[in-house]
């Protein structure tokens, strides 16, 4: 079983008749980077937050590492999110803690002793290049500081796959530059990747599956093309 | 986790709460007050057994004896009575002279055993007694001890009620106060949600500040009323007895329950709507 997410005709219909997602079906497989692209309120959102259990589908199956995650009842929903890590365009870090803090309470609910939580957090702290900054609270840090908190933090829990809704969202074109290359070898080293993005500078540069979703619809290599090209020549 | 960001509404709910016990508090004190007098009262009721003029003394004292619910008696002869009666209505001593003999008749006044000393016991002995060969009357204050039983069992029910009423004010507070606490949190238990806290991780802390706040007002509660206590002995005629020791743990104890379940309710209504 090689399949991370496999999602098989998934239909997300909010209230009013809003219809989020239409009869949805792909699937990711095992250290997969794959960019999720379509504009606003496309669906994009919508696949992620099914994906971490936030919603249930209204029609469809929902598959995580194999195990259909449709019905996923309450009290296991925690256990699911303890192997996916998930980072914010608004970075969603406590405030009022330090990053070391952030991070420990991850490891904390993880169930690490103070050892182990204390050699996990430099470990990953260094991953993203944030080892000296382990007392700063986060109003203390850069934007493209307090994403690579956050991708620590998804990191902390060696997740089997990292969602990224719109990670690069509030930051400066370079800083996004460096936040992608930083995914992009977390990848490398084996973590399957689902990024949600409308930077579409970024998803040309970069070699990568695109899914693109056009009003709750997963369309084709084509219409991505013109997105891509309508969506390049209004930036100019 | 710490109270800081509602630390505020926290003590409000505390003050609110230990004001709802303290009602509770001083309602217990007055029953368990009430329930001493009632106790008294009833302690001091008596019997009278009337014998009649022929009747064989010892034959009746032991068939008394073995009536059920009889601690003691003594035997007051006619002469007694007579005695008695001369010297409780010294002024009437005329109207004896009148009489030609002693009428009064000979009496075992008892002494009831404290589980027969309400009016249902009493009349039951009564009832035992009157049937004994040489009995002529049971006499007891029944009236007077039905009436006593009836403002003890209003009073009693009024402090039930009372209670619960308080009870339940106190639980609206508390929870009232713990949701306010999850709302100020409500960010930081998104993000623990999301990177998988379990439920009990996240209700844990919430349940801590419902007992403590509980324990708190309980704590609170009970020093104010043996303040009040104290207070009402020095400068009023009444002179209410603190309650034993026990009902006053007893008390915070329930103010703890009642805080560990208020904000049980507020917990689990909020992770029941939240996602």
């Amino acid at each position: 079983m090689s399949d991370i997410v496999r999602f098989e005709n998934v239909t997300k219909i909010y209230e009013r008749g809003i219809v989020a997602l239409r009869d949805a079906s792909f699937t990711v497989s095992k250290g997969e980077m794959v960019f999720l692209t379509g504009p606003s309120g496309a669906g994009k959102t919508t696949i992620m937050r099914l994906i971490f259990a936030e919603i249930k589908p209204d029609y469809g199956r929902i598959f995580v590492a194999g195990e259909d995650i449709t019905n996923i009842k309450r009290h296991q929903i925690p256990y699911l999110r303890r192997h996916i890590g998930v980072v914010f365009q608004d970075f969603r870090l406590l405030n009022d803690r330090t990053v070391a803090e952030n991070l420990d309470i991850v490891l904390i609910i993880l169930g690490f002793n103070a050892r182990e939580r204390k050699k996990r957090l430099l470990d990953i702290l260094s991953r993203v290049g944030l080892a000296h900054r382990t007392n700063s609270y986060p109003r203390q840090l850069s934007g493209g500081e307090q994403q690579r908190v956050a991708i620590a933090r998804a990191l902390a829990t060696d997740p089997m796959i990292l969602l990224a809704d719109e990670p690069t969202g509030n930051l400066d074109p370079d800083t996004s530059w460096d936040i992608m290359q930083n995914l992009r070898q977390i990848n490398a080293r084996g973590t399957t990747m689902i990024i949600a993005t409308h930077n579409y500078e970024i998803v040309r540069k970069i070699e990568a599956r695109v899914m693109h979703i056009v009003d709750g619809v997963l369309v084709g290599e084509k219409e991505f093309s013109e997105s891509l090209k309508s969506a390049l020549f209004e930036k100019r | 986790m710490g109270f800081g960001a509602s630390r505020g509404g926290s003590i409000s709910a505390v003050l609110i709460s230990a004001l709802a016990i303290l009602l509770m508090g001083i309602f217990l004190t007055i029953s368990f007050n009430i329930f001493k007098i009632v106790e008294e009262a009833q302690s001091e009721v008596q019997m009278e057994v009337f014998l009649e003029d022929d009747a064989d003394y010892n034959k009746v004292e032991v068939s008394i004896a073995r009536v059920n619910g009889v601690m003691d008696m003594f035997y007051v002869s006619k002469e007694q009575a007579e005695e008695e009666f001369r010297r409780a209505f010294k002024e009437d001593r005329g109207l004896l002279d009148v009489l030609d003999k002693n009428y009064f008749p000979a009496s075992f006044r008892l002494k009831i055993d404290y589980g027969y000393r309400s009016s249902k016991g009493m009349a039951e002995i009564a009832e035992s007694i009157s049937e004994i060969d040489g009995v002529e009357d049971v006499e007891y204050a029944k009236v007077w001890l039905e009436r006593l039983e009836r403002v003890a069992k209003i009073l009693r029910t009024t402090g039930i009620i009372t209670g619960v009423v308080f009870s339940i004010v106190a639980m609206v507070i508390i929870a009232g106060a713990i949701k306010l606490s999850i709302y100020a949190r409500k960010k930081k238990i998104a993000i623990m949600m999301l990177v998988g806290a379990s439920n009990s991780f996240i209700r844990s802390p919430f349940l801590i500040e419902g007992a403590l706040i509980g324990i708190v007002g309980g704590l609170f509660a009970c020093g104010a009323i043996y303040a009040i206590i104290f207070l009402v002995n020095k400068y009023t005629i009444i002179h209410p007895t603190s309650p034993p020791l026990e009902y006053m743990l007893a008390l915070i104890g329930f103010s703890f329950l009642i805080g560990v379940i208020s904000a049980q309710i507020s917990v689990s209504s909020f992770l029941r709507e939240d996602g």
